[in-house]
């Protein structure tokens, strides 16, 4: 797994935490609204508590809590009963969260194993961003009360004229949505949810005096226990210098911004509470995520009347920041924290006095009765395929709920105690779904407990995960639950089981999903002790695959570049060349076409062991390619083996006339014959220097027409201009099995004047040029035509480069390897000089014979 | 009968792969490239006991749904491979093993050949004539 910037235990307390739900009159929403945040949306900043709480367990034993954070959401009831798997629409959200996260420039760590050298960012924010998202957005069920409502925050504005009305009129509507049977969802933990009065009060606005006069009130009919007097706004609405302020809620609403534009929710009508009775109005959740569906409802409304984004909390000063704060505070201690310690005791007290009488009777009842009576329990409510569904007061219910809130509030060993107590109960009654629940929250439990008491069950886990997927079919539980334990496993260094885990949960219907766990299967697999590289390749490469598949491609070309590390150039030809093929579509449709050639060239230029059939289709894309991209670069092929040059610079060979002969051997195609060669050089110095009266000049060198590799090409070449071309030869070679039609094949050249710095050369369109001075010629091109199969027509060029002999008589030219000139293409073109042909005739030399 | 037959140099590189040819052949590539890994794992573990008599026999690498995976190592960390049809359940591991002795016996014959040179690809007609005895025939 890679590293993520969240603890195991900040994961795991993240994912499971108190629920509170809000419920606000309407000025009171308008009072918020002035800082363009619902009031929900408002405290979620301040919801992780930097001071220690303090709670009593059943046995008195004052137990610390620390760090608890608590959720907070407006309510949003629905008709919608929970399904069991993600809605298309989560779905499309978690496509977009990850498709938004990208790796960062330069976040690379580079790891050795072996002889293998790989780097590779070892963090992946895109997982962590899926998770939590994913994590976030779990239905309730009915087997776990772990995000039920605990609480309910009425929230009335003091500038109304009657309060203690409108908290009445709240309490009612919470009390009718819980309790009216209709909606499914929220669920609420108790059938008596604490109710914490909230008076907001609009400091900027208000009537600071009459405030604290309803206060005063409000703390003799509820109690000081159970209403908060909150104050905000401070500041006036208005322009004002914000950059001062910092804004907290940025990133808690920049998830419902990339919701928003995604889902592009209609007009959802929100459950406001107020006097019409709008409660029979839905609220449809078009596209989003359960949780925070709400505030993004109003957030559309909002940014339809305010327009742009930005600039929250206009009318907060840090005081009001502060106050915000030690509200939550004062909630969660005087009123959240006593409310579940007293739940617990009530339910502890239920339990052990249950526990003593009936449970006994009954599981005696059931040994002696058991064979042909049905337990009494199932005639009452239906089975579902999961097994029996309890009812809400069945004493095993209770046990789960009493476990859910200890392990809320941090309490992990009674917790672990009661899902223990839970499980066994569970699994007697063959209630598979309930049991797997309970297993993978003991489990959890027992590795947070701290000081490790017993060790971590990771078979708890196992079997949780098969059953959730097997028996009860819910992958979104199993899914939950392997992203857990992977953590966990992850943070106790075994990473094999870690990464087996992932495989497992690797399936045919979620590409997406699959390709996140497979990815960081990989990543496990790398940070083993031993590092297993292969599989991590291996692995990617399926991850690669997958993301394709689902539709994310420049995490799918990530995957496959970082495979490619592994397995270049290491002589598994099928699989690199796969590889390469892979990331050459890939970049080419993320528009990469520069990268698409360069992958595709590797697979062309090398000798390969695929069939034809293969290369051509490795040839076909790499031509399409080729043609979409712009400018004109170098084909791969034919390769040409430059060495094998042969340039002739003599005048224009005619080979007969008649009966008269050239007197001249040299020609183009003709074999070359050392000895013969060495023999006319002499006979040419002979000449010379009976020309220039017995000495040879010093700047000699002998006339070559025709250079080739066997030639001496230390000196640059001699081309008298008289209007012809140069005829060339090349080597050429095909490596490929499929035939290639070449056409037309034109010679690039350049020209330097002497002296001058103007290049000439016909390489953009062919021109003609007259010359009358002194030229260089330098370096020569070809411009091919290809032509494969569908007549897929590329112009292209190849650079002919010729490395000179390699030196071999200095000590220090032998020790390295070096290479001397070749000036075969780089001949010095001169005007026009005069010059003699002989013919000879064949007669002469018959006669000759004869006599 | 086995469906894909390698032999992988010490420096991890493949000197010989066959796979039958119906099936896609860069399924066994991976495969057998993957399995490296775990026989790698198992060398440096085993090789702790230096001057002992080293198992030779590697046994089963790993089980995917499909195929079982087999490994040995010789002496000169040379592996051979052998991948074989989970379905195939009537292969015992007498018979892998002897499958094993047989490819060693026939590798060092090539071995042994002059003209070979250790490192090279392996050519042999005989050789592939062994290999093909031992992989599951098509029609």
């Amino acid at each position: 797994m890679a590293q993520c910037v969240q603890s195991v235990q900040e994961l795991v307390q993240d994912s499971f935490t108190p629920m509170v739900a809000v419920l606000c009159s309407e000025t009171a929403e308008r009072m918020s609204r002035k800082n363009r945040l619902s009031f929900a949306e408002l405290l979620r900043p301040f919801c992780r508590l930097t001071s220690e709480g303090h709670i009593r367990d059943p046995n008195n034993v004052l137990q610390s809590v620390k760090g608890l954070r608590i959720s907070v959401n407006g309510l949003c009831p629905s008709l919608k009963p929970p399904s069991s798997t993600l809605t298309p629409a989560q779905r499309q959200v978690l496509h977009h969260i990850v498709l938004s996260s990208q790796p960062q420039e330069g976040a690379v760590s580079s790891i050795s194993a072996g002889d293998y050298q790989l780097s590779f960012s070892g963090t992946t924010p895109w997982f962590e961003a899926y998770r939590e998202a994913f994590l976030q957005t779990m239905p309730s069920s009915e087997h776990e009360f772990l995000n039920h409502y605990l609480a309910c925050l009425l929230v009335v504005s003091s500038s109304e004229t009657v309060p203690f009305e409108q908290f009445l009129k709240l309490s009612q509507e919470q009390h009718q949505i819980q309790h009216s049977g209709e909606y499914s969802s929220p669920k609420w933990f108790i059938p008596n949810t604490l109710k914490y009065y909230v008076l907001l009060h609009d400091v900027s606005q208000g009537d600071d005096h009459r405030a604290e006069t309803v206060f005063e009130d409000m703390k003799q009919k509820y109690g000081s226990q159970g209403c908060y007097l909150l104050k905000i706004n401070s500041r006036s609405e208005g322009p004002s210098d914000q950059d001062q302020m910092p804004d907290p809620w940025s990133q808690y609403l920049h998830k419902s911004y990339l919701h928003s534009p995604v889902s592009a929710p209609p007009p959802i009508s929100v459950f406001f509470a107020n006097s019409t009775k709008e409660h029979k109005r839905l609220t449809r959740f078009s596209a989003l995520p359960q949780l925070s569906a709400c505030d993004t409802s109003r957030r559309a409304s909002d940014s339809i009347t305010s327009g742009a984004p930005g600039g929250h909390g206009a009318c907060l000063t840090l005081n009001d920041h502060d106050r915000i704060r030690q509200f939550i505070q004062e909630f969660t201690f005087r009123g959240l924290l006593p409310h579940v310690e007293k739940n617990i005791r009530q339910l502890n007290d239920q339990l052990v006095s249950r526990k003593g009488l009936s449970r006994s009777l009954f599981t005696a009842t059931k040994k002696w009765f058991g064979g042909g009576k049905a337990p009494e329990k199932s005639v009452a409510e239906p089975k579902s395929t999961t097994g029996l569904l309890y009812p809400p007061e069945a004493p095993e219910l209770q046990i789960r709920k009493m476990a859910d809130l200890c392990f809320l509030v941090q309490h992990y060993e009674l917790a672990y105690s009661c899902y223990h107590t839970a499980k066994k109960d569970f699994l007697s009654d063959q209630a598979m779904l309930y049991a797997a629940g309970a297993l993978e929250m003991a489990a959890v439990s027992a590795f947070l407990q701290p000081g490790a008491p017993r060790p971590y069950p990771a078979h708890y886990m196992d079997t949780a995960i098969q059953t959730y997927k097997d028996t009860c079919r819910n992958m979104v539980l199993a899914e939950r639950c392997t992203l857990l334990s992977v953590d966990i496993l992850k943070s106790q260094g075994k990473y094999a089981e870690a990464a087996t885990l992932l495989i497992k949960m690797t399936s045919e219907d979620s590409d997406l999903r699959s390709a996140l766990l497979l990815e960081q299967a990989a990543h496990c697999f790398v940070n083993m002790k031993t590092p297993m590289v292969r599989k991590f390749a291996f692995h990617m490469i399926l991850a690669g695959h997958r993301f394709s598949k689902a539709g994310q491609r420049r995490h799918a070309l990530r995957c496959y570049c970082q495979a490619m590390q592994v397995y270049q150039d290491r002589g598994w030809s099928l699989a690199e060349d796969h590889i390469n093929f892979t990331i050459g579509r890939q970049s080419f449709t993320l528009q990469q076409t520069e990268k698409a050639v360069d992958a595709f060239k590797v697979i062309l230029e090398k000798e390969s062991q695929q069939t034809a059939t293969q290369q051509g289709a490795f040839l076909r894309e790499y031509l399409y390619v080729f043609k979409v991209s712009e400018g004109l670069s170098e084909l791969p092929l034919p390769c040409i083996d430059s060495s094998a040059t042969r340039v002739y610079f003599g005048p224009e060979r005619r080979p007969a006339e008649g009966e008269k002969q050239a007197a001249t051997h040299v020609s183009l195609d003709q074999e070359y014959d050392q000895d013969t060669a060495t023999m006319w050089c002499q006979l040419e110095l002979q000449l010379v220097c009976a020309a220039n009266k017995g000495a040879a000049p010093s700047a000699f060198q002998p006339a070559q027409y025709c250079l080739h590799s066997q030639t001496d090409n230390l000196r640059r070449p001699l081309a008298v201009l008289q209007g012809q071309s140069n005829p060339h030869t090349r080597g050429v070679e095909e490596p490929l099995k499929v035939a290639l039609s070449l056409s037309d094949l034109t010679l690039l050249w350049r020209f330097t004047a002497d002296g001058d710095e103007a290049v000439l050369s016909n390489e953009d369109a062919p021109t003609a040029l007259v010359l009358s001075c002194f030229y260089t010629l330098c370096n020569v091109c070809i411009d091919l035509c290809f032509c494969a199969g569908e007549t897929l027509l590329v112009r292209g060029r190849q650079e002919l480069k010729i490395q000179g002999l390699r030196l071999n008589q200095t000590k220090e030219e032998k020790m390295s390897v070096r290479h001397g000139r070749d000036e075969r293409l780089n001949p010095i073109v001169t005007a026009p000089m005069p010059s003699w042909r002989i013919l000879s005739l064949f007669q002469v030399i018959h006669q000759k014979r004869q006599g | 009968m086995a469906v894909c037959i390698a032999v992988i140099a010490k420096e991890n590189y493949p000197l010989y792969i066959r796979s039958v040819p119906t099936q896609n052949e860069l399924k066994f590539h991976y495969t057998v490239h993957t399995s490296l890994d775990v026989v790698e794992e198992k060398i440096s573990a085993v090789g702790k006991s230096i001057g002992d008599q080293r198992e030779l026999y590697l046994g089963l690498l790993y089980p995917t749904e499909d195929y079982k995976v087999y490994g040995y190592v010789t002496n000169s960390k040379v592996k051979f491979v052998i991948v074989v049809d989970s379905s195939n359940t009537s292969l015992r591991d007498n018979e892998i093993r002897s499958m094993f002795r047989k490819l060693h016996n026939s590798f060092t014959d090539v071995m042994c050949n002059p003209f070979h040179n250790p490192g090279d690809q392996i050519q042999s007609r005989t050789f592939d004539g062994i290999v093909s005895g031992m992989m599951v025939q098509t029609a």
